[in-house]
């Protein structure tokens, strides 16, 4: 067997934050090459740039044994490189036919249907994709949609194909599909790069695996000697709990609990089961830390508990209120707070200044009236709040904010969303994005704010954040709670099985020692 | 300037040496500019039908501006133009494109007529409240409708306050053929002229009625709720992101039908003032196209209060001068409208510009 992909030293920065750090990784011909690592490790930045959409800062990449400058994703084609992302390139009204006309080069003026007809059923019937050539790509589902994007790449002679999670559209049922293509794909010749955070995918279908952690390769394991405690461990790291270096406040016990979830079902936006049966609690004063990997509901939780997301069955009481069919109006009035996912689209105006963003958190207040006049001096209040209690600097505040950095409109809604009291606050991924300073004086405020007697339910990907503040950790997966820890009592590793296996048994616990 | 717009080599250099200037006076000076564009390719325009233009632009300029009748005429058409363009501004707010002011105007002025004809006997005081209310709610109603459409069932308020229009100028006909028609007004189709009750004041012995208050009135009170109330600022949370809106609790589906019931009612309160000042009763054809120079005027002042009455004026200069056009240098009177196509096109060109830039 030889070597078909070597990349060495490859390198990519944007701006202080190095994405990729020297990478250097042998895939060999025929296999199928799976790359593991939490959210943020670098998977993606490695497979944009083997794709020619970055242009890395230093570092070679080999391919059959010749060094190729891929500048481009054309030249990357060229090469040979293909790549099936995870939300297809496929237009919903074109027949199967008329997409993969258009990916090809050489069509000339005149489409010969025919041929690429025959040419399709060829490369369908070799690897029983089972796909009519001259259906409207609207009427097939996802799985067949995907199986279009792997003809496209067969068809126009790729050898390496890159599969961007792929799993994360499909059916159960269809996942086992997925890999037997896979080893038929590498049975004809062709090689593969599998990227997933699923463990139990990753050991069935592949042949090496990589995981990448912070930028840089951990380490390559061959399928053989791989076991999901190796590879949990590698993922995690040898982080150990004892990094934090905040206070914790007791909890009085026997208080009634701000937010109670009871059976929370939901859908996610392509109508499958995101949240299932889901319950827990907060208590106020406490942080409940929501570990997982992202897609497991995670996001639909926060969603339902704000009347954004309709739920299909269960119960969520607030501050001993039902609110599941209440409007988003009134289960703000009742007293949540929100720092939203991506706080640009969600939580602001872009074309309005950061002043009249500030303002937007009092909208379904029910002191004030419409015709009422607008409180700009209050809102201004809420930047300069911030900036004495927390020491951050506030961008200027007569600028559109959209003008500004990701991490300015971040800290500018999480100061609007913890500058009023609230019972519960929703704080999704608070610190992404920030520098270690700005990220530090987040956390401190939701200390501050959890302090102050608020309920706080905390998203993060970081592991190290939620060990660092939560009071109590919660595990998601699959839209179900796996498991709750206190973070003095539970280490990563186990944290580590329930997001990417939800579950924790002894079994591996012995297969960890061993 | 971002380097790959394409643009002429010599504009670039312009607007690289304007860059420099404060972003106020470069929207006005861009502004300007492309007033200026329109105007030279309006004269060449006039060039190739053989007219002279500058003598064409001295007429317009007679006939506007240089007396006092001119001038009040060119008032007199700013309330339609104003009123229509707060009809197109007030549901822009939220993100929705009104383009059935003549629909609006029709309604609001068959409510009008109807009261007018029904209450001619009761005096002025008491008569012409009933009138504004009236029109108000013909062009509430009629613009609410594409507003609930769209709010409950998504349907598209553009193509729907547009069809809207064919509908109410249809009703309108129909009325002044059939149970409208005035008796005594042999075989023209309009209806019996109204009391002199039901006729708007004027100001001294001009065409200018009370409508120009109740315009002006308008646009302050659009000013101020935009500026100053909660209700404004919600309404451009909606317009600027949808979604954040949403999350913020602001109820979208009401603001969408109130903002095309309020805009209708100020078009149908042009429809009003048409019939009971201009008109005296109503009759096919009365909107003269100002639901679409509202629009025209709503987007070119980019739905800003102050621009409105501005751009209101400019236009209505235009249209009033146009009428001459037809007298001095023998051009049909709709020649003019080429030469607010000019202006449109480059405002909007222009604008389109400074978006790429910020």
């Amino acid at each position: 067997m030889t070597d078909f992909l070597v990349l060495d030293g490859i390198t990519k920065r944007f701006g202080n934050l190095v994405a990729n750090d020297q990478i250097s990784l042998r895939i060999q011909k025929q296999h199928v090459h799976a790359l593991l690592g939490e959210n943020g490790a670098g998977k993606s930045t490695l497979m944009k740039i083997l794709y020619g959409v970055y242009k890395p800062d230093s570092g070679t990449i080999m391919l059959d044994g010749k060094v190729v400058n891929i500048h481009s994703p054309q030249a990357s084609r060229a090469a040979g490189i293909g790549m099936v992302f995870q939300s297809f390139m496929l237009i919903p009204a074109f027949t199967v036919i008329e997409n993969i006309a258009l990916s090809l080069r050489d069509v000339g003026i005149v489409v010969d249907e025919r041929k690429i007809e025959h040419d399709i059923r060829e490369i369908s019937d070799k690897y029983r994709f089972d796909i009519d050539p001259r259906a409207k790509v609207w009427q097939l589902p996802l799985g067949a949609q995907q199986k279009i994007e792997i003809i496209k790449l067969v068809m126009a002679g790729a050898r390496l194909l890159i599969f961007d999670e792929p799993t994360s559209v499909l059916a159960p049922h269809e996942v086992e599909g997925l890999f037997d293509i896979f080893s038929r794909l590498r049975s004809d010749g062709y090689t593969i790069i599998f990227i997933s955070h699923k463990l139990n995918e990753v050991l069935s279908c592949s042949n090496e695996i990589t995981v990448l952690r912070g930028g840089r390769v951990v380490g390559s394991v061959a399928r053989a000697d791989a076991t999901e405690s190796i590879l949990v461990s590698m993922i995690v790291g040898d982080k150990t709990a004892d990094s934090r270096t905040y206070d914790r406040k007791p909890i009085a016990k026997g208080a009634a609990p701000v937010l109670e979830v009871r059976d929370l079902s939901a859908k996610d936006d392509r109508n499958r089961q995101a949240l299932d049966s889901i319950s827990f609690n907060i208590l106020p004063g406490e942080i409940l830390g929501i570990a997982g990997v992202s897609g497991n509901g995670q996001k639909e939780l926060g969603e339902v508990i704000q009347g954004v997301r309709p739920a299909l069955s269960g119960s969520i009481q607030l501050a001993g209120q039902e609110i599941i069919h209440a409007s988003i109006a009134q289960i703000l009035r009742t007293g949540v707070n929100c720092v939203p996912e991506d706080p640009l689209r969600q939580g602001a105006v872009p074309v309005m200044s950061v002043e009249e963003n500030l303002a937007l958190s009092d909208v379904s207040s029910a002191k004030e009236r419409d015709w009422q006049r607008m409180n700009w001096a209050t809102a201004r209040s809420r930047a300069s709040w911030f900036t004495e209690k927390f020491g951050l600097k506030m961008p200027r505040l007569n600028v559109a904010i959209e003008a500004l950095s990701g991490g300015n409109v971040q800290r500018i809604v999480f100061a609007r969303e913890l500058s009023s009291p609230a019972k519960l606050l929703l704080a999704y991924y608070p610190t992404r994005g920030l520098d270690i300073h700005a990220a530090e004086i987040v956390r401190l405020a939701l200390l501050d704010y959890r302090d102050q007697g608020a309920a706080i339910l905390l998203i993060s990907e970081d592991l190290d954040e939620l060990f660092a503040i939560a009071d109590r950790i919660m595990v998601m997966y699959h839209g179900r709670n796996v498991g709750e820890r206190l973070p003095e009592q539970a280490d990563v590793q186990q944290i580590g099985y329930l997001m990417t296996d939800g579950k924790y048994t002894p079994e591996q616990v012995v297969e960890n020692v061993s | 300037m971002s380097a790959n717009t394409p643009s002429l080599p010599m504009l670039a250099t312009w607007q690289a040496r304007t860059a420099s200037i404060s972003q106020p006076l470069r929207r006005v000076l861009g502004f300007v500019g492309a007033f200026a564009l329109a105007l030279i390719l309006f004269s060449l325009v006039l060039l190739a039908l053989g007219k002279d233009p500058i003598a064409a632009y001295q007429q317009i300029y007679q006939g506007a501006l240089a007396d006092d009748y001119g001038r009040s005429e060119v008032i007199v058409k700013m309330i339609p133009f104003i009123l229509c363009a707060l009809a197109v501004a007030i549901p822009a707010q939220v993100g929705l494109v009104n383009v059935g002011g003549e629909g609006q105007i029709y309604i609001g002025a068959l409510f009008a007529s109807v009261v007018a004809l029904a209450f001619g006997d009761l005096p002025a005081p008491i008569l012409i409240p009933l009138l504004v209310i009236a029109g108000m709610v013909g062009g509430g109603l009629w613009a609410g409708i594409a507003g609930v459409l769209k709010a409950y069932i998504s349907l598209n308020e553009t193509i729907c306050s547009l069809l809207l229009s064919y509908i109410a100028n249809l009703i309108v006909e129909y009325v002044i053929y059939g149970p409208l028609k005035d008796p005594g007004g042999s075989n023209w189709a309009y209806s019996a002229r109204f009391s002199d009750n039901a006729i708007l004041p004027m100001f001294g012995d001009t065409r200018i009625s009370l409508g120009i208050v109740f315009a002006l009135v308008a646009v302050g009170i659009y000013f101020w709720v935009l500026n100053y109330t909660r209700w404004g600022y919600k309404m451009r949370v909606i317009g600027g992101n949808a979604e954040a809106a949403r999350r913020s609790g602001i109820q979208i589906k009401r603001y969408i039908i109130m903002t095309m019931i309020i805009g209708g009612a100020l078009a149908g309160l042009a429809g009003m003032v048409e019939v009971t000042a201009i008109q005296e009763r109503l009759r096919g054809g009365i909107s003269n196209g100002y639901g679409y120079i509202g629009f025209l005027v709503a987007w070119i002042a980019q739905q800003r209060p102050i621009g409105i009455v501005v751009i209101a004026a400019i236009l209505g200069i235009i249209s009033v001068g146009g009428d001459w056009l037809q007298i001095g240098v023998n051009l049909p009177a709709s020649t003019v409208n080429i030469l607010m196509a000019f202006i449109l096109f480059f405002i909007l060109r222009n604008q389109g510009m400074q978006k790429k830039e910020a």
